[in-house]
């Protein structure tokens, strides 16, 4: 292996890692330290305006849409958010954020933007140019890497196929 | 008994929304009213040209909360992009008024 990619194999490990204790470290220590990262995810999913399905909140996530009842049923106690049913149709729940839930994730989405800004500042327009297309590149291949995994159930043998080099 | 409760009802204001003014002045208004609430100043405290951010004792989750229900009492949505232009109250109304066009 290139000692180059071995440093870049790191980098993208500890930025992982450390963007999600520091996420963490700000929301304990802070003004909504009784939600977790999960939560807020969630609540960053329903989004601060509409009003959205389950089935729509659980695909913006990834993830079934019994797990987010899950997740709902503790945030609507929390009241971060709140159930409406459809005024035409009975059977349609939508969920939306309550104040304090637009607040966090007013907040949530500040923190993000006061990161990359940190990150962001210093560079040259060439080098910003570089960095948005490199990322944005990043974040299309791991989508396609997750997508494989909650698409395929052979578990064992994409993972096989992704660490052989 | 009964009555007091008939009477109740008959007094409760009708529940019809009244539309908001997206007025210079009355949005000003509402803002002071907001600001005052939020931390604790007499309502004449503000005027359109004092500095948010440089005279105001407005923390970065009491300004979200200003903007969270500026969104919900006008029905608009305020980006972070546009609170990064915000230097005055005037600003504000400006950017409320605008929205209401």
């Amino acid at each position: 292996m290139d000692p180059k990619e071995n440093d870049f194999a790191e980098s993208l490990l500890s930025i992982f890692d450390n963007v999600l204790l520091t996420e963490e470290m700000a929301l304990s220590k802070g003004y909504f330290s009784d939600l977790s990262i999960a939560e807020l995810h969630t609540i960053n999913a329903i989004g601060p305006y509409d009003a959205r399905t389950m089935t729509e909140t659980a695909n913006i996530l990834g993830i079934t849409v019994g797990t987010l009842t899950v997740s709902v049923d503790r945030l609507v106690k929390k009241e971060y958010v709140e159930r409406q049913r459809d005024t035409k149709d009975r059977r349609i729940v939508r969920i939306s954020l309550t104040r304090q839930g637009k607040l966090a994730y007013r907040m949530h989405s500040k923190f993000h933007r006061v990161l990359a800004k940190r990150i962001f500042d210093p560079l040259s327009d060439e080098e910003k140019r570089i960095l948005t297309n490199t990322i944005s590149e990043i974040d299309t291949f791991v989508k396609e890497q997750y997508k494989k995994y909650s698409n395929g159930e052979q578990y064992k043998k994409i993972v096989r196929d992704d660490t052989e080099v | 008994m009964a009555d007091s409760k008939k009477n109740d009802k008959v007094n409760k204001a009708p529940e019809t929304e009244t539309p908001v003014s997206f007025e210079k002045e009355d949005i000003f208004g509402t803002l002071s009213d907001m600001l005052s609430e939020l931390l604790d100043m007499p309502k004449d405290s503000f005027r359109y040209d004092t500095m948010i951010f440089d005279e105001l004792p407005l923390d970065s989750l009491q300004l979200y909360e200003l903007v969270v229900d500026l969104e919900t009492k006008f029905d608009i949505r305020i980006p972070d992009e546009d609170i990064e232009k915000i230097t005055t109250i005037g600003d504000v109304v400006d950017m409320i008024h605008e929205a209401g066009k």
